[in-house]
């Protein structure tokens, strides 16, 4: 098993700064994804490490090895990286089982070591022998992920590898390929858009925006506690409410708010709450505070309501299961579970 | 690549206006230029109309057994313009002139606008003429405004490829005794030896090509020409031809007639003449264009191998000016390839003069751009994350390649080979005036018979020379009906 230190790396392409003074660090053995936007750099990020580009500054190191920094490139073909592309990026022209033994040593025992790792990724002995172009999308990503460790890799870089399959396939394709990993130990970056997918594979996540690392931290603190609200937004719905500071809690629309977590820079009074839709529990009848709905959006499993009290406005997804019964002009009642992210107003 | 190029230039300027003036402004000159000029100007709209027609015709309509038509049509590639002029003057021997000249070459070479027209029509997005039909617009309205710009780069870069075509053939014109250019720069290097005329000619001819390539690449403008929307394109709607069916099937078969039939009528005849198998110099011919031929195919393959991979995986200033001085090249007409490399070789490599260096050099020079182009959309298709997974799994960067990107470019290595061996087997007018004195090929062969009017022992060379073209042309139609969006 082995370590993986990003430190301080920077790197410009075509005259613009993709990546600035970017530091993590994997303990050996563990799975961080990264996650940002497109045009975040997190792929370029990937590819540093793969070695397939230098860094113009900082360094990277496996265990105490620098492989990257300036002055020193360890070759992509000596650095021991598991790659898996998004699109799998299998040898069209060789089976399923060639494509795993391609990264094995001569004067090994290849086809065991393959099926091995085969077995590792969850895939059938009977599609050893298929073409790449005879598997299915996810069949053909358990090939590459089976590629990339049969060779016992130090480090498995995953570049988006669940993307191009559609969303059933994607979860059952994901969870397979964390159980491999689970097993082989092997010390993991995965780079996706996907906020689900990067809260659900790692013991860490990273947040990367505009070639700055904004946030990393394990997937319940960056979720629960992100660092501004453009972090909190990306990893998933929130609700952003404005309200004044009360010693441990904010006053807002929604009543009093206990702060589970202060990230202001001042002591100002005036403070905006970011709370999860989950932590809102809609009730009809009570006396929490009542809202009245001013419109309904169904989007699938979620309905947004908007909801108006005075001049204040909330707009949040609730299981469209419950938004149901509802109408517009309907009297709710808001409850909030648990406290608040307060930011700077 | 650029020899062709500086040859001319070192002419003008070695040999001075003093000379060269009266040389290019003379009687003989304006009649060559008219000629050339008519041939150009008549020939090329007439290829465009057959060519844009058949492959609309093709492609978008009900006509009646449209696959064999599409096949019919793209057809007289495989008979090299020299064999088809060969057949009609063997038929008809009062042919001559601009006439016979213009029937000769149109019959020929409208194929060369027909194919990549047909490829771009099959890339067409339907969608587009839908939406200007829901805004309005006619269907011949729809074909003007929609379709024929979308149309544009394709027509374009085949009427350049007749255009240029039309000024480098020596064979069919002159078995025809049409004067041009070309036949006008032959006679004279044979009988003054690479003298200032020959070489003033020149100059003109080059000349002319340069207008012409700058022509055909200001029409391209900056428009996009790709489908642009997401998802897969239907198919398009044919349209039913109705009472112009029988009219169109009549043209078509006219069209088959003289640019297949009668040709080929021709040639069987002399094929079974007295005398005309009992030929010693068949299967030398035969072996010794072989010879030559794949040497050419590997040779241009090998030089356009890495021009390939700067151009897809490095694009560039760099790799387009390479790629541009190639193309520029490549589309002078063969005689002016020949007389820079028997300059250059007498000047500077006199060991390789008359040897089949220069001659597979000169195949280089004007079949290059058969290969680039295969190697180029061969290279293009295999992902360059292919090649870096080879890397991350322990390949050094040439390992990768031989082990991965070369296996998966072979089918485009075989077919560019393919297409430049086999222009390499047709090609007469540089191997006329190249090849080592011994050297026989069916194309030299079959010009020393027809130019003698010895018809029967041509045949042989004549068969053989449309049989090693049938492949090439397969794999060219091949290619257009799969279709493509520039």
């Amino acid at each position: 098993m082995t370590s993986l230190t990003v430190d301080g790396i920077t790197k410009t392409l075509g005259g613009s700064r993709v990546l600035h003074d970017l530091s993590f660090a994997v303990p050996a053995g563990r799975r961080i994804s990264l996650v940002g936007a497109s045009g975040s750099g997190k792929t370029t990020l990937l590819r540093l490490i793969a070695g397939f580009d230098r860094v113009d500054a900082g360094r990277i190191l496996l265990d105490d090895q620098v492989v990257s920094s300036p002055e020193r490139q360890v070759p992509v073909h000596r650095r021991g990286v598991g790659y898996v592309a998004q699109d799998g990026a299998l040898f069209p022209h060789l089976t399923a089982r060639r494509n795993i033994e391609f990264g094995l040593p001569r004067g090994t025992d290849r086809r065991r070591l393959a099926r091995e790792a085969a077995e590792l990724a969850g895939l059938d002995d009977r599609l050893l022998s298929r073409y790449p172009h005879e598997l299915s999308g996810g069949q053909q990503q358990r090939v590459s992920l089976a590629r990339a460790i049969a060779p016992s890799p130090r480090v498995v870089l995953l570049d988006e590898p669940f993307s191009a399959l559609d969303t059933g396939l994607r979860v059952h394709t994901r969870q397979a390929v964390i159980a491999a990993l689970e097993q082989a130990e092997m010390t993991t970056v995965l780079v996706t858009h996907d906020q689900e997918e990067a809260l659900t594979f790692g013991h860490a996540v990273g947040m990367v925006r505009g070639g700055v690392l904004e946030q990393v931290g394990s997937p319940s603190e960056v979720f629960n506690s992100p660092v501004d609200l453009g972090v909190a937004e990306f990893l998933g719905d929130a609700v952003t409410l404005s309200g004044t500071r009360v010693g441990d809690a904010v006053t807002s629309v929604l009543g009093l708010i206990p702060i589970s977590h202060d990230r202001t820079s001042t002591n100002a009074a005036h403070v905006s709450v970011m709370l999860r839709p989950s932590q809102l529990s809609l009730t009809t009848g009570g006396i929490a505070a009542r809202f009245t709905i001013e419109a309904l959006r169904t989007a699938g499993q979620y309905t947004h309501v908007t909801a108006r009290r005075a001049a204040d406005r909330i707009v949040f997804p609730v299981p469209t299961v419950v938004a149901l019964p509802l109408r517009p002009g309907d009297s709710v009642d808001l409850d909030v579970n648990g406290g608040g992210v307060v930011y700077d107003a | 690549m650029l020899v062709p190029v500086g040859f001319v230039v070192f002419v003008a300027v070695d040999v001075g206006w003093d000379v060269l003036g009266p040389l290019v402004f003379r009687p003989k000159i304006g009649e060559l230029l008219v000629n050339t000029l008519l041939l150009v100007g008549c020939g090329v709209p007439l290829c465009t109309v057959i060519g844009v027609a058949g492959a609309w015709l093709v492609e978008r309509t009900h006509l009646p057994g449209r696959s064999v038509w599409a096949i019919l049509l793209a057809a007289p590639l495989a008979v090299p313009a020299f064999v088809s002029s060969y057949g009609w003057v063997s038929a008809v021997p009062s042919l001559g002139g601009l006439d016979g000249g213009l029937l000769v070459a149109v019959l020929s070479y409208y194929p060369l606008v027909y194919l990549p027209v047909l490829a771009a029509v099959r890339g067409l997005d339907p969608a587009l003429e839908e939406s200007a039909r829901s805004l309005g617009l006619g269907g011949w309205a729809v074909f003007l405004r929609v379709v024929l710009p979308q149309l544009r780069l394709a027509i374009a870069g085949g009427a350049l490829i007749v255009a240029l075509h039309l000024l480098s053939e020596y064979g069919a014109f002159a078995l025809i005794r049409f004067d041009t250019f070309t036949t006008a720069i032959v006679n004279q290097y044979q009988s003054t030896f690479a003298g200032p005329a020959a070489n003033a000619l020149g100059i003109v001819l080059a000349s002319i090509c340069f207008v012409l390539l700058i022509a055909e690449a200001s029409m391209r403008g900056r428009g996009r020409y790709a489908r642009v929307g997401s998802g897969a394109p239907r198919p398009a709607v044919r349209i039913r031809l109705g009472a112009w069916t029988a009219p169109v099937l009549a043209v078509l078969a006219a069209l088959a007639i003289l640019s297949l039939v009668v040709p080929g009528m021709s040639l069987l005849h002399w094929l079974v003449q007295p005398g005309a198998w009992d030929q010693r110099d068949l299967l030398p011919a035969f072996a010794q264009t072989i010879g030559l031929s794949v040497g050419g195919a590997v040779a241009a393959t090998l030089v356009a191998l890495p021009v390939a991979w700067l151009g897809v995986r490095f694009p560039g200033r760099l790799a387009r000016g390479l790629e541009a001085a190639m193309y520029v090249a490549s589309s002078l007409p063969s005689i002016i390839i020949a007389l820079a490399l028997v300059t250059v070789s007498l000047r500077l490599l006199p060991a390789v003069y008359q040897t089949p260096v220069t001659v597979i050099a000169a195949y280089v020079v004007i079949f290059l751009p058969r290969a680039l182009v295969s190697l180029r959309a061969g290279l293009a298709q295999v992902p360059v994350h292919v090649e870096e997974a080879a890397r991350s799994l322990g390949r050094t960067p040439l390992a990768a390649k031989l082990q991965v990107t070369l296996p998966l470019m072979a089918p485009a290595i075989g077919a560019g080979a393919a297409l430049v061996a086999l222009g390499c087997a047709n090609e007469l007018t540089a191997t006329l005036l190249l090849a080592p004195s011994r050297t026989r090929t069916l194309a030299t062969q079959f010009w020393s018979a027809s130019s003698s009017v010895d018809y029967a022992r041509a045949a042989p060379f004549g068969l053989l020379l449309i049989a090693l073209s049938i492949p090439a042309v397969a794999i060219l139609l091949a290619n257009a009906r799969k279709g493509t969006t520039r």
